[in-house]
């Protein structure tokens, strides 16, 4: 999650501070917000202070509880910068709890005239800037108790000036505290899920990248290694060598594409070298076949000499094939392989439902446990998924001693 | 199966598969082929080996096979019968023949069929298969490698060839696709020994159909030039001339309501 923070391109904040649009970076917003509003209550507070020194009843107590509200709006400006969130439960029960004292001692320092309408009464102004910085609080049960405490307070506070004519002004203005507290939470909360959502998409982004990039890494390499692995096989007679030795090098091309950031094309499986030109079913397998001509590979592929892959799905299939094709040279110890290809499905029903085609490698070999759980790299990425993308399904049979059948089936495109 | 100046059917050697003697004769120009299969197959009854055909009807030695190289005429033997005209040769005299050869070309291949022969074995097959396949020929049976079988295949669905039922069209399509009948018993929910019967009536009707074929209609079906075929082809049966020998009362026929 730290990465996806640093990877994130931060926005401007007044053509200055730079905040990343993630959950950290609404946190810093939080932050800036509350820097802003307590802090900038404070200098609002400056001009008023000689004025309510003059007229209170104590000077010196007015001039203490201006430095407690002051100081701790400071304190909290400080601390918010500095930890770049906003406070904590605890951190924010504490600056309540200032909050409701500097109200209570507002009845005995503020003159009951000044405490509406004026900075003179800075306590009001001063509950607003706390309820506003508990918006963002991580407890709500803090958030409610310290909004309650604060209302309950500032009604004390304003109290004894009510009357007739200001009846309607000082409800006004505890209900700016409620609503502003809710509002501000709830818009607040949004935020901090919008971005929490937000991170959270950038790390599935980042996981299905990795995936992908695995995936292309496993496509790239796995028929490079099991040729490398059998060419290292000093028991290999000079032909399937030579043969081995012709695949290690369109493997090597592959893989140097790959590493190269480029995805592999491979010229000669297009008609006269032509790169986007299609490519005729049968052409492409035999492409293949030649390349494993030390298999006992029998091709029957008459029956869908009309179907043509376009380049991309003649890729993915010269590579499967490939796959599957090594994995009977190095594992089945078969002794016919028939590959089949048929461009009308007459097998289940009798009756062709389009274009479909399929393509059947058989060998009579070792066969194995065929549970798709168990599938390596070879079956499950370089042939299932790799064609998957071009509307190609894989469907793998195989049973101990009686050999594999892998079967791919698809639609010519229209 | 001994030999015959006709084509008058001898009794089917009903336990040739399961691993009864099989007297076999190899008919090859390769002395080592000649001395070496009698080694490799402990299992048969090696009666004779020639290096070419006339020799061998000369000798006119008691085999239920005759193992016979495609290629026969070298510097030694310049004038020896080869391919097609061997194969009539000695199927005419009354022997089962399985062809025994590093042809790969599947026309050539069905035009061994269209001769008479009774069998393909590449000689890249393994031993154990070489020695399955002269078992099965010497039974009775007509045995095509999967290269033919595409062949037939491709002939069926093009309706050159029309005289197969829809059980026998669903067991070419198995075996096409290279399945064994263990593989197509569970697709097609029918015992293995049902599916050998309806393959081997498949393998009768084809050899039958291309015995009587024109190469000019199987240059049709298959898309080829007019006369393609016609270096390979032997001349077709005429109209009227009696097929070889069915074993019209093998054991597996008594099943076919399966």
């Amino acid at each position: 999650m730290n990465g996806v923070v640093k990877q994130t391109e931060p926005v401007s904040v007044a053509g200055a501070v730079k905040v990343p649009t993630t959950a950290a970076g609404a946190e810093r917003a939080f932050a800036l917000l509350i820097l802003g509003g307590r802090f900038g209550t404070v200098i609002q507070m400056a001009p008023s202070l000689p004025q309510g020194m003059s007229v209170s009843s104590s000077r010196s107590g007015y001039l203490a509880v201006w430095l407690l509200a002051a100081g701790t709006a400071t304190f909290v400006s400080v601390v918010v910068w500095r930890s770049a969130k906003p406070l904590t439960p605890r951190g924010y029960a504490l600056d309540a709890v200032v909050c409701f004292v500097v109200l209570l001692l507002g009845l005995v320092v503020v003159p009951d005239e000044l405490r509406v309408g004026t900075w003179v009464g800075f306590q009001a102004a001063y509950a607003l800037s706390v309820v506003c910085s508990g918006a963002a609080v991580r407890s709500t049960r803090v958030w409610l108790a310290a909004l309650v405490a604060i209302v309950c307070a500032d009604v004390a506070y304003l109290l004894p000036t009510l009357s007739f004519a200001t009846a309607a002004t000082l409800l006004g203005n505890v209900l700016t505290l409620v609503v502003l507290a809710g509002v501000g939470r709830w818009v607040a909360l949004y935020i901090r899920r919008i971005a929490e959502d937000g991170d959270r998409a950038r790390a599935q982004a980042i996981e299905l990248g990795r995936r992908d990039e695995g995936r292309r890494a496993q496509l790239a390499i796995h028929n490079g290694a099991a040729v490398i692995r059998m060419l290292g096989d000093p028991a290999l007679d000079d032909r399937s060598r030579a043969l081995l030795q012709e695949e290690a090098q369109r493997e090597a091309r592959r893989m140097r594409s790959y590493l190269q950031g480029r995805d592999h094309v491979d010229p000669s499986l297009t008609p006269s070298g032509d790169p986007t030109g299609p490519v005729a079913l049968p052409r492409a397998v035999r492409r293949v076949c030649d390349r494993f001509s030390d298999l006992p590979v029998h091709a029957t592929l008459d029956l869908a000499e009309a179907v043509v892959l376009d380049e991309a799905a003649a890729q993915a299939l010269d590579h499967a094939l490939a796959s599957v094709l090594l994995n009977v040279r190095d594992h089945s110890r078969a002794e016919t392989v028939v590959i089949h290809a048929d461009a009308v499905d007459d097998l289940a029903s009798g009756v062709a439902t389009g274009d479909p085609w399929v393509l059947t490698v058989h060998d009579d070999g070792v066969g194995f446990v065929a549970d798709p759980e168990q599938f390596g790299v070879g079956l499950r990425e370089v042939v299932i998924h790799q064609l998957r993308p071009h509307g190609m399904d894989v469907e793998v049979s195989s049973t101990p001693g009686l050999g594999t059948t892998v079967t791919i089936t698809a639609r010519t495109p229209s | 199966m001994s030999p015959h100046d006709d084509l008058a059917p001898t009794t089917a050697p009903t336990g040739a598969i399961a691993g009864d003697a099989v007297r076999v004769v190899v008919v090859d120009d390769a002395t080592v082929i000649r001395e070496s299969l009698p080694a490799l197959l402990p299992g048969l009854t090696f009666t004779g080996s020639f290096a070419n055909v006339e020799t061998m009807l000369r000798a006119r030695p008691e085999a239920d096979v005759v193992v016979l190289d495609l290629h026969l005429s070298n510097s030694g033997q310049p004038g020896a019968r080869q391919g097609i005209a061997a194969i009539r040769a000695v199927t005419e005299a009354g022997y089962r023949v399985c062809v025994f050869s590093q042809e790969e070309r599947r026309f050539v291949l069905a035009a061994c069929l269209a001769a008479g022969a009774h069998g393909l074995v590449s000689k890249t097959a393994s031993t154990s298969r070489l020695e399955q396949s002269l078992r099965e020929v010497a039974a009775g049976e007509v045995v095509i490698p999967p290269a033919v079988i595409g062949l037939v295949e491709v002939l069926v669905r093009r309706n050159s060839l029309t005289i197969l039922s829809d059980r026998q069209r669903h067991v070419l399509s198995g075996r096409a696709r290279g399945l064994t009948y263990a593989e197509m018993s569970g697709r097609l929910h029918l015992s293995e020994s049902t599916l050998r019967g309806y393959w081997a009536e498949v393998t009768r009707n084809v050899s039958e159909h291309f015995q009587r074929t024109a190469p000019g209609d199987l240059e049709h079906a298959l898309g080829l030039g007019p006369g393609d075929l016609l270096d390979h082809w032997p001349e077709p049966l005429p109209p009227g001339t009696p097929t070889p020998p069915r074993w019209a009362d093998r054991w597996w026929r008594l099943r076919r309501g399966h």
